[in-house]
């Protein structure tokens, strides 16, 4: 709305003030131009690519169940010599929000936007990638990386259990966080359609990296393993399920 | 009068060999969460090391500079070809002893550790282009303080020495075996010269074996955790002057996780002693050229 406000001042601008008869100067009318060309590319980029990992499409829907992980710990490892340990701090604690803000999306998007794995289609996890080999690579291991194509067959409904994250970033020698580990582990209950439940369990390392002002994929060590889940009252026959 | 000794450019070691650097933790993995056993897993990994078919030369430089002193401006003591063919995944090292009376593009013919003195990094390059014919792609240089603040921040180096070593110049003082060296015992693996009665050429060698012991160091601790190649940059950026780009450096930390380290040749050019002007000197023999041809081709000496 402000943007379309914007623009009908500067057509009020443009027909009511012929050029010759103006008393502005005449710098005013391109620094008004340039001046809405940067606050609609500042909405754009605000929109779009928040944290940066993708575009508008990387939202998950209305659907998915609410997820976020729990940031145990974010340490900096300086590139610079003498760095004061408050410095460090606020880096890495900056640069901890902003991948757990990006990783709880593309979790979200991976494993529990029924948008996406009741069509086994994970596209927008894909552009969370560095482009080129990475989002090839990433795109080949969707088996790994998300629910699964197949998901849609198998499941009913998935809901998040858990989320734990830890970040490690690099400093580069001017301060500026550059590169950065997560060490995430992700489990959510996933209902098979036979009613059964199964535990999904995502965990490993990804390494991200700054590009564009956002938080970038460019490698990972992942590993995904599934675990029927007991029903209560098989628990209460193991030995450990003892009562007192 | 402190005599000068050679500077071990192992900063090199953290960026090509996957060569050492620092962390804000001793244990970078202990830091990580304890990751769960999983049962029927699958795993996915997709870490970009360096792929081309050309192979990547780096001039290692290890400065004599002190404390206060601009180490690109002090003398390369120093002085190492690292050769990596991404491809491959392998790499080779070719040691300069500090001595070598080559010439120095605008300087006449000197020892070549001065051609860092004369005109930096970028003149340093230049020499041992013209002495090799090697294009070099990038250069790297550390300190004393340096590679001792390197290797401690990695927790230490596992080195093997080969020969007791106990000189009092260097504080080298090692009996054979695997040692697991901190910062201060490999500088003076390093330094140490008069151990050896071929002094220069097998310290310029021991250098080249920091190298590899780094990379080993590097490929143990990357296979428990790849989340340490962090503390590794972190280590080189704190203590190493380059031309390379963080980008290029994480490629190149990657890449070196590849390369096993028993399949790194680490060889001196050869060479023997002369006297010039009143100076000691070493004169670089004629079958260095076929070195310089061998690793040109792909990175790696046959």
């Amino acid at each position: 709305m402000k943007f379309l406000a914007c623009a009908d001042t500067l057509c009020g601008v443009l027909s009511v003030s012929p050029p010759q008869a103006s008393t502005r100067p005449r710098w005013l009318l391109p620094a008004i131009i340039g001046g809405v060309v940067v606050i609609a590319a500042a909405v754009v980029l605000f929109v779009v690519k928040p944290f940066g990992g993708g575009g508008s499409s990387d939202q998950p829907s209305a659907e998915t169940p609410h997820f976020a992980f729990r940031l145990l710990g974010a340490q900096a490892v300086p590139g610079m010599p003498h760095a004061k340990p408050e410095v460090l701090r606020a880096a890495s604690q900056k640069a901890g929000r902003e991948i757990r803000t990006v990783l709880n999306r593309f979790f979200a998007l991976a494993f529990l936007d029924p948008q996406n794995w009741k069509k086994g289609n994970y596209d927008n996890v894909v552009g969370f990638f560095d482009l080129g080999v990475a989002q090839k690579r990433a795109a080949a291991d969707v088996r790994t990386l998300t629910l699964g194509k197949d998901a849609g067959d198998r499941f009913s409904g998935v809901q998040p259990e858990q989320g734990v994250l830890r970040v490690r970033v690099l400093l580069d020698p001017s301060g500026h966080p550059s590169f950065a580990t997560a060490i995430v582990i992700f489990k959510a209950n996933a209902t098979e359609k036979d009613g059964s439940t199964e535990l999904i369990v995502s965990q490993g390392q990804y390494f991200m990296h700054i590009l564009e002002g956002g938080w970038t994929i460019s490698a990972y060590d992942v590993t995904r393993g599934d675990h029927p889940v007991r029903s209560s009252s098989e628990k209460t026959n193991t030995p450990t399920g003892t009562a007192t | 009068m402190r005599r000068r000794i050679a500077l071990v450019a192992t900063a090199l070691a953290v960026w090509v060999a996957g060569a050492a650097v620092g962390t804000t933790s001793p244990t970078p993995h202990a830091a990580a969460s304890p990751l769960l056993m999983l049962a029927k897993a699958h795993r996915a990994e997709f870490i970009p090391a360096l792929d081309g078919k050309k192979p990547i030369f780096i001039l290692a430089l290890g400065s004599d500079a002190r404390p206060g002193q601009n180490i690109e401006r002090e003398r390369a003591d120093s002085i190492h070809i690292i050769g990596v063919n991404p491809a491959k995944h392998s790499a080779s090292i070719l040691g300069f002893p500090r001595d070598s009376f080559v010439p120095i593009p605008g300087h006449g013919t000197q020892k070549i550790n001065a051609a860092l003195t004369f005109g930096g990094p970028q003149l340093a390059v230049k020499t041992i282009e013209a002495v090799s014919g090697i294009r070099v792609n990038f250069y790297l240089i550390t300190s004393f303080r340096g590679l001792r603040n390197m290797v401690d921040a990695v927790g230490g180096i596992k080195v093997n020495v080969l020969v007791p070593m106990h000189d009092q110049f260097s504080h080298a003082n090692f009996d054979p075996g695997v040692h697991h060296f901190t910062g201060a015992q490999a500088l003076a693996f390093a330094r140490d010269r008069h151990d050896f009665s071929n002094g220069d050429f097998e310290r310029s060698a021991n250098q080249g074996r920091l190298f590899l012991a780094a990379l080993g160091t590097f490929r143990r601790q990357f296979e428990k955790n790849p989340s340490s190649v962090l503390t590794w940059m972190g280590a080189g950026l704190r203590n190493v002057s380059t031309d390379l780009s963080l980008n290029e450096l994480l490629k190149l930390a990657f890449t070196s996780s590849r390369v096993r380290p028993d399949k790194v040749k680490n060889v001196v050019v050869p060479g023997h002693g002369a006297v010039v002007g009143g100076a000691d000197v070493v004169m670089i023999d004629p079958g260095a050229q076929a070195l310089y041809k061998n690793m040109r081709d792909d990175g790696i000496l046959d």
